[in-house]
């Protein structure tokens, strides 16, 4: 009785500190949109709004992807390089074998949860260290999107999937942002109302006690990365819509996006902590400094030193305000 | 979390509210260059622009986009661009570059990341060298349409619906280079081979059919062995060439399209120790290709003109902004680089578009 009361407690904590912390976040997501505002003449404007949205779209969901493999006390490094497999395979179905749209999509998808798939076996079944089950799939995953078509770009896709891409709802939210709002929610319901969000936090905060506790460790760690890779081939599927081709390198490099954001956002590194709401607020940040940056002027050598700076005070902060909070 | 939520939310929604209403203002910082008709897609830009008046007196800010920030060929680009902004800039009450690519000329979603915010930056003028000729097609002409002016230098966009092309004319270029070798470096006998870095790039299949042209034309006895793609991949390229000469022993000459494959070559050429006895010739040049040509390795290379890309492309756009016509599509020149050509005043501002503050004695080998 006493403990459940005590695990209630820690619980109701965390829970305190997880909102304090998406506060922080929000504070310095409307700090920068401040400050661009008062900056620069089109920051500030619709145009300039949706070009967010769609510059966060494919970010994003990535990032919603990440959080629950972090959350886990994983990393998937993997990422960038479905992304860039996805578009290769759905492009060459409809442009090579004349498929259908739809089908196109759910290849690109069925690519995603095959490589989540793997990752999964590797890390959950086979205990691999994340780190390096993931570093091997991307690697392997890049070169088989290289081979397919020789490193060599597809084109000439049906128009609805650029116009997709470009178009939105009343010039407010463009389409790709939907499908990531809608993502986002349905994901935070998942980690936050559910068993397996449940789970994965526990898993990732002391797996051993957890499967103690009767979870079946694996298998939420198998469904976390399947989840993960899943998430990844519909970013790949909005990747291959905004750039109107397949290209095997897109996504390269995206990973590394997504771990800032779930970081910022208040995820750790050592597992069982973080939120959607909070990462997903990350993803706007790093968009929106780079957006904003952009715009004021500022060169690309500077944006990735001040990007630098950021995530590095962000988590400083966010360490420091923990420190006085458990003081 | 619930309170969290509904805080995000709430100020999600008023984002959106003062955004609307701050929409207006936004137009007018873009009016400089707005003329909202759907005409500018063409080049010549003879309809009025009556925002043209503002432009000049409040100055101009204009886009440069590379391919990638992180190489001398772009910095180039770059000053080129700022030396027609500096000589130029007076009668517009200054003029603003700002240079600013994606990290890799992989990321080509962050180019039309770049080209969409500097739409709504208000930039008067893009110089964009895109990633690829399709991807960024569409935000371009969305920034026509808008109407921006856009410029595209270096690399060719297919459909060409920008504003104008200024580049390099792989063609013309590689049929120069086939020329002086002809000329002043091979007998007219034996046979060719040739490195490709792709066949899909229309810069690389643009170098091959002027290199072949060239040949034709000015050496018709020399036979064609024929195309090797490498990838620009070194290590692939010297296999390549070392099969190659295994299977034709009578080969005179290689051309390599691009500066990597043509570092493959060298390595093959030294490993079977016969460096200057096969003429080697390439586009593009790095330290090495230069030591190379100090040794009588490589005995010429076309090198192209991203200043000149950088500097016209700023005039052009500064034209078209005047209401005055410019050619859809321009060719910015290559310089043909040869052992005796290499120290003067010429070939030293062609190769320091490459390799930065190249002075003449680094390209002798050390040792």
């Amino acid at each position: 009785m006493v403990a459940q009361k005590k695990g209630e407690t820690a619980l109701k904590s965390k829970n305190n500190v997880m909102d304090s912390q998406i506060m922080t976040v929000l504070v310095i997501l409307f700090a920068l949109i401040i400050f661009f505002s008062f900056m620069s003449n089109g920051f500030f404007s619709q145009k300039n709004l949706y070009n967010i949205l769609q510059q966060v779209a494919v970010i994003g969901i990535i990032t919603v992807a990440q959080t629950f493999v972090i959350i886990t006390s994983g990393i998937d490094l993997s990422q960038g390089a479905i992304i860039g497999l996805t578009t290769v395979i759905s492009a060459m179905c409809m442009v090579d074998l004349k498929l259908p749209i739809p089908i196109a999509v759910i290849a690109g998808l069925l690519v995603g949860i095959g490589i989540g798939a793997a990752n999964g076996v590797l890390i959950a079944h086979l205990g691999l260290p994340a780190f390096i089950a993931t570093l091997g799939t991307m690697s392997v995953t890049e070169a088989i999107a290289l081979l397919i078509k020789g490193g060599n770009d597809i084109y000439n896709l049906p128009n609805a999937i650029s116009e997709f891409g470009r178009q939105g709802l009343g010039e407010i939210l463009p389409n790709i942002a939907i499908i990531m709002i809608i993502i986002v929610i349905a994901m935070h319901i998942l980690l936050k109302k559910t068993s397996f969000g449940r789970y994965t936090y526990a898993v990732g905060s002391n797996a051993t006690a957890a499967k103690f506790s009767g979870v079946k460790v694996k298998r939420v760690l198998f469904k976390t990365y399947l989840l993960a890779g899943l998430l990844c081939g519909v970013a790949g599927i909005i990747m291959m819509c905004r750039m109107n081709g397949g290209v095997a390198i897109a996504g390269k490099g995206y990973q590394m996006n997504s771990i800032s954001a779930v970081v910022i956002g208040g995820g750790s590194l050592f597992g069982g902590e973080g939120s959607i709401v909070g990462a997903i607020i990350g993803a706007f940040i790093m968009v929106i400094l780079s957006n904003g940056l952009q715009i004021m002027g500022i060169s690309s050598y500077w944006q990735q030193f001040i990007t630098g700076i950021v995530l590095v005070s962000a988590v400083l902060f966010d360490t420091l305000r923990r420190k006085k909070t458990m003081e | 979390m619930k309170k969290s939520l509904s805080l995000v939310c709430t100020l999600l929604v008023s984002v959106f509210i003062l955004a609307s209403c701050g929409n207006g203002g936004s137009s007018n910082t873009q009016a400089p260059s707005a003329n909202g008709d759907g005409d500018a897609p063409n080049a010549s830009a003879g309809q009025e622009n009556p925002s043209n008046q503002d432009a000049s007196k409040d100055g101009l800010v204009i886009k440069v986009i590379p391919m990638s920030t992180a190489s001398a060929y772009w910095t180039a680009l770059r000053t080129g661009a700022e030396d027609a902004a500096k000589e130029f800039g007076d009668e517009w009450g200054g003029i603003k570059i700002q240079f600013d690519g994606p990290e890799s000329d992989s990321d080509m979603a962050k180019q039309i990341d770049l080209i969409n915010n500097s739409v709504s930056a208000g930039a008067d003028g893009l110089l964009v060298a895109v990633c690829s000729p399709t991807v960024p097609h569409d935000a371009i002409v969305d920034a026509v349409e808008a109407g921006t002016y856009v410029i595209c230098v270096d690399q060719y966009l297919d459909p060409m619906d920008a504003s104008a092309f200024y580049g390099t004319n792989g063609v013309q270029m590689c049929k120069d280079l086939a020329a002086y070798m002809t000329e002043n470096v091979l007998d007219g006998t034996g046979s060719y081979g040739e490195l490709v870095y792709n066949m899909t790039s229309m810069a690389s299949v643009d170098r091959h059919d002027g290199f072949v042209e060239g040949m034709t034309e000015s050496a018709p006895e020399m036979k064609n062995i024929g195309y090797e793609i490498t990838n620009s991949d070194i290590a692939e390229t010297q296999t390549l060439v070392s099969n190659m000469m295994q299977a034709n022993k009578d080969i005179k000459c290689l051309f390599a399209n691009n500066d990597r494959s043509a570092l493959g070559a060298l390595n093959a050429l030294k490993q079977e120790g016969i460096q200057g006895e096969i003429a080697l010739c390439n586009v593009d040049c790095s330290l090495e290709t230069l030591q190379a040509m100090r040794t009588g390795t490589i005995q010429a290379s076309a090198l192209q003109m991203p200043y000149n890309q950088g500097y016209e492309g700023v005039k052009m756009l500064l034209a078209l902004m005047s209401g005055e016509e410019v050619d859809k599509e321009g060719d910015s020149g290559s310089f043909i680089l040869t052992a005796e050509n290499m120290d003067s005043e010429e070939a030293l501002a062609a190769i320091r578009q490459y390799i930065q503050d190249y002075k003449p004695e680094d390209s002798y080998a050390q040792g």
